[in-house]
């Protein structure tokens, strides 16, 4: 399983690499300077930090074929670019935050605007007269990318009307009320790049790389080289676009060290639901290898354009350049060897190919480039794979050992206690228990990540641990009779007694008109109740027996002499629902957190399962992504064909 | 003239280069960045100390990563005896030997008083082969025991004078590996003396040193095995026996005990101990390392905190 994860990941990685390719030459124009970016980028940290930290990934790949697209559908105005466009944006807001995305893409056309005005202006109107000649194409695949933000908009609504709650972005007083945003600015800066981004970070101690770092900027140091070098080229439009879309990405990247994150946290609403600024890192990356592509596009046209006066200042600044960057490295502390020999190879590079007439033959200069590019990166992965070898995390070591993979019913919930001596460790051992597909432990909320239910949180933080500990210990509880509460009306000390003393009352929130009927019977019962003891259910009986259980489904039997109320200590949420003999019945918030039903004397089936209202257009969304994802392929093995005949 | 130069650089990606920077510089608050830096740097201090305090290995990449954060520390306070001596700590460990003895140099020319260091030195030059040395620091070391115990008195007086009570534990570690490091010195230094063949030097420590520390059961391994190299068996097989019992698991005091028995005629004896032997490595025991022989060195963060407390507040 872990290993087809990883493999899936790699191969999603080379998909970006290869869109990141397919942009460059169409931003670019020029088949060789996509050749150096993509070898930039593919040996750059891009991989290293998205194979660690692969949300960063889900959201890359997806967005590098937008933009493709976008600068295809920009000079040729067709269908297909368009198709890919809104698939790629289809992709982008299911797979992970958009945030990133939204950011680069308003900061893309914002620069480009500032930059080009009048290009602007026809790019908008080519839009229109597309949108005008396709109409039934656009209205269509509108309405798709529509749909496709249902989960998305799910997941945020379900935050905002606090059936689930966020702890990790919160502190406790936070959590209940604030929803997904961050309450305080301190929350979303931690991680940013401006804690690991010096001169040292750059070019020392480049063999030691810490596997599971997310946050560090490595290009091969020949870019370095070129950028330096191409300081004197004529500047162009595309050059200032990308420097200023780099620098503006950056300035986001190192989060608090600037003002303007704070700005933008403080007075534009989204910036407010995300943090990880070091996540914008695979984009920045992205951009200064297409400005140093750029830049070595045009340091291959030295050869044609330079004269004989010329070709000597140019020699001269490139034994400057060269010199200056060998006395820098010199004065650093841990600078690899391969750092050194870039810069042989990069000045034998200068020599034969800028500065040599005529130039190299078709299979040299690409050979030449490789190795200029390929060297130094090429020690440093080699390094940081050592450490990522050695320092192999012992949770998914253990991980790796779980044979299951379906979730084990138990009766009981297991005593488990961490055993790290860290805080670190004691998560890390909740997770191992996670991981081991057996019931949550008492207590049941290992940890302040994930997305827990509100009412479930709510009772693991307010209520005495040791209550929750011994009343959650059973997975089922009978009772006789009922007390109903509301919402509003809700008082927590009455049931922190009776779960304390097991009383037999379960309390059930709902309206008293709409369950009249349905809960009449146990609500009489009430007054002669309070000595009683609920019954709690620790083994299979012919009372109450399990047929099936996985992690959105469970089936089980009952057989009570009396009419009974079950309350089955897992944690509510809207999307459940109960059928009884094969009829749907109503499932109650009960015990403040957890789901119960009424069961009727006799034998009765059970079947309690998680149907969102949202599953079904789950199903039809993956239907028609499929389909689209079909359509793409046809199309381009159809443009392939052509191409090739 | 110029106009054409401003003009021909404004038209260059150079031009570009500078906007970039001078924005930068203008926006970044270089005291936030630097915070979030050594924010980010510190973590690697609790590795590093970790490992000092027995943890088996240590990735190299934090080693480094405090280097980097000692460096930095050290522009802000540039006379700490301390930070040199971590800094001197990680680089012996990344066995970067020149520089790990220049940090420790530099430590103890600011602070003299700095006992560990002394200590750390000492077994720095004995590990790269430089016995005589050592002996000779370590010696030096022993000699300087009163004036330590009066320096980690001071500190505490201080603490109290300043109503510090609740760091006087710190005081109190530092004051234990004191303990440990002149129990080891005796047992180094007459190791030391004893590679060095001053045999008479070496049984003179070990001797003082069992005077001081009875119970050792390394002093004792260690004198036993003077003994034992200088032919006096049957009182090496009584140290032996001390170190027996100080811990029945010592394969190599049975060992060496059971050699004695040899040469003093005692078989069955003899035979008993190296069946021990053997038994206790079919049980998977091994040989206890003498102490520090894994050249574990010291680790200081004690004093770097009881300085800031006792200077918060001046």
């Amino acid at each position: 399983m872990y290993h087809s994860f990883l493999y899936t990941i790699v191969i999603y990685f080379l998909i970006g690499q290869m869109g990141f390719y397919f942009l460059a030459r169409t931003l670019l124009k020029d088949s060789q300077a996509a050749y150096i970016a993509f070898l930039f980028s593919l040996f750059s940290s891009t991989g290293m930090l998205q194979i660690a930290q692969f949300n960063m990934l889900l959201t890359y790949v997806p967005a590098i074929w937008f933009f493709y697209f976008l600068a295809r559908f920009c000079q040729q105005w067709d269908r297909t670019s368009w198709i890919g466009m809104i698939f790629t944006l289809m992709l982008i807001v299911q797979a992970y935050l958009p945030f990133y995305f939204i950011t680069v893409l308003a900061l893309v056309v914002l620069i480009f605007v500032l930059i080009n005005p009048g290009h602007s202006k026809t790019i908008l109107v080519g839009f229109f007269r597309f949108g005008r000649r396709y109409a039934v194409l656009v209205s269509l695949t509108i309405v798709t990318l529509v749909f496709s933000l249902i989960p998305a908009y799910l997941a945020y609504h379900s935050t905002v009307t606090h059936e689930v709650v966020l702890p990790w972005r919160q502190n406790t007083v936070d959590v209940f009320t604030k929803g997904a945003t961050f309450a305080q600015y301190k929350r979303t800066t931690e991680g940013g790049l401006s804690s690991r981004m010096s001169l040292d970070d750059l070019f020392s101690n480049l063999d030691q790389l810490v596997y599971g770092n997310d946050g560090f900027f490595y290009v091969s140091g020949f870019a370095f080289l070129i950028l330096l070098m191409g300081a004197l080229n004529q500047i162009n439009r595309r050059i200032v676009f990308l420097g200023l879309l780099f620098v503006s990405l950056l300035i986001l990247t190192i989060e608090n060290s600037t003002p303007v994150h704070q700005f933008l946290f403080e007075h534009l609403f989204y910036f407010r639901l995300f943090r990880n600024m070091h996540f914008f890192l695979p984009f920045l990356l992205s951009v200064f290898v297409l400005l140093t592509a750029e830049q070595a596009r045009l340091l291959l046209q030295w050869p044609e354009c330079l004269t004989r006066g010329q070709r000597g200042r140019a020699l001269a600044m490139v034994i400057l350049v060269h010199a200056g960057c060998w006395m820098f490295l010199l004065s650093r502390e841990n600078i690899i060897k391969s750092s050194y020999d870039t810069i042989i190879l990069s000045f034998i590079f200068c020599v034969i190919a800028l500065l040599h007439k005529p130039r190299l033959n078709r299979y040299g200069q690409p050979l030449l480039l490789f190795l200029c590019i390929v060297f130094q990166p090429f020690h440093v992965i080699r390094g940081h794979n050592q450490l990522a070898v050695e320092n192999f995390s012992p949770t998914i070591a253990k991980g790796m050992s779980v044979a299951r993979t379906q979730p084990q019913f138990s009766f009981s919930r297991s005593d488990f206690q961490p055993v790290g001596e860290t805080p670190n460790q004691k998560v890390d051992d909740f997770y191992w228990y996670y991981l081991s597909m057996t019931d949550a432990p008492l207590g049941y909320m290992a940890s302040q990540q994930g997305f827990p239910t509100f009412w479930s949180y709510y009772v693991f933080k307010n209520f005495p641990k040791d209550v929750v500990r011994e009343y959650s210990r059973s997975k089922f509880v009978v009772y006789d009779a009922v007390e109903l509460q509301t919402d509003e009306s809700m008082e927590f000390s009455p049931v922190i007694g009776a779960l304390r003393e097991k009383t037999d009352v379960a309390f059930v929130i709902a309206d008293r008109e709409g369950v009249k009927n349905e809960l009449a019977g146990f609500i009489r019962k009430r007054p002669s109740s309070s000595t009683q003891q609920a019954q709690f259910i620790s083994a299979p009986s012919q009372a109450l027996d399990v047929r099936h259980f996985d992690a959105n489904t469970i089936r089980f039997i009952t057989d009570f002499k009396e009419e009974k109320f079950l309350v089955y200590n897992d944690s509510f949420i809207q999307g459940w629902v109960a059928w009884r003999n094969g009829v749907r019945v109503p499932l109650y918030r009960a015990n403040v957190a957890f789901k119960g039903l009424k069961l009727p004397a006799g034998h009765n089936e059970i079947e309690l399962a998680y149907r969102p209202a949202a599953g079904v257009w789950l199903v039809a969304m993956l239907v028609l992504y499929s389909g689209v994802f079909l359509f793409l392929l046809t199309e381009a093995f159809q443009q392939f064909r052509r191409k090739f005949e | 003239m110029p106009w054409r130069i401003v003009n021909w650089l404004i038209g260059r990606c150079l031009f570009l280069y500078l906007v970039i920077v001078l924005l930068l510089l203008g926006l970044v608050n270089r005291h936030v960045a630097h915070n979030n830096r050594m924010n980010f740097l510190k973590q690697s201090e609790v590795d590093v100390k970790a490992f000092a305090l027995g943890a088996p290995t240590i990735d190299p990449a934090m080693l480094r990563m405090a280097i980097r954060y000692y460096r930095e520390l050290l522009r802000f306070i540039p006379a700490d005896g301390v930070i040199h001596g971590n800094m001197g700590f990680c680089y012996f460990y990344l066995k970067d030997y020149p520089r790990a003895w220049g940090e420790y140099q530099r430590a103890l020319a600011l602070e003299p008083q700095l006992w560990t260091l002394h200590w750390d030195s000492a077994m720095f030059l004995f590990q790269n082969g430089d016995v005589k040395e050592a002996a000779w620091i370590w010696e030096d070391y022993l000699s300087n025991q009163d004036a330590a115990r009066k320096y980690f008195a001071a500190l505490k007086d201080q603490l109290r004078v300043k109503k510090k009570e609740d760091v006087l534990y710190l005081v109190q570690r530092m004051e234990k590996r004191f303990a440990k490091d002149e129990t080891e010195t005796y047992i180094k230094l007459s190791e030391s003396y004893f590679s060095l063949k001053q045999y008479d030097n070496a049984q003179a420590i070990a001797a003082s040193g069992l005077k001081l520390f009875p119970g050792n059961r390394w002093l004792h391994y260690v004198t036993g095995l003077l003994d034992f190299s200088t032919g006096h068996l049957a009182t090496a097989a009584s140290h032996f026996a001390e170190a027996i019992a100080g811990n029945p698991s010592d394969i190599n005091a049975y060992y060496y005990h059971g050699l004695c028995m040899h040469g003093l005629g005692d078989s069955r004896q003899q035979a008993l101990d190296f069946l021990q032997v053997s038994k206790l490595r079919a049980h998977g025991v091994q040989p206890l390392p003498m102490p520090k022989d894994s050249a574990r060195l010291h680790f200081n963060t004690e004093l770097f905190f009881l300085r800031y407390h006792l200077n918060r507040g001046k």
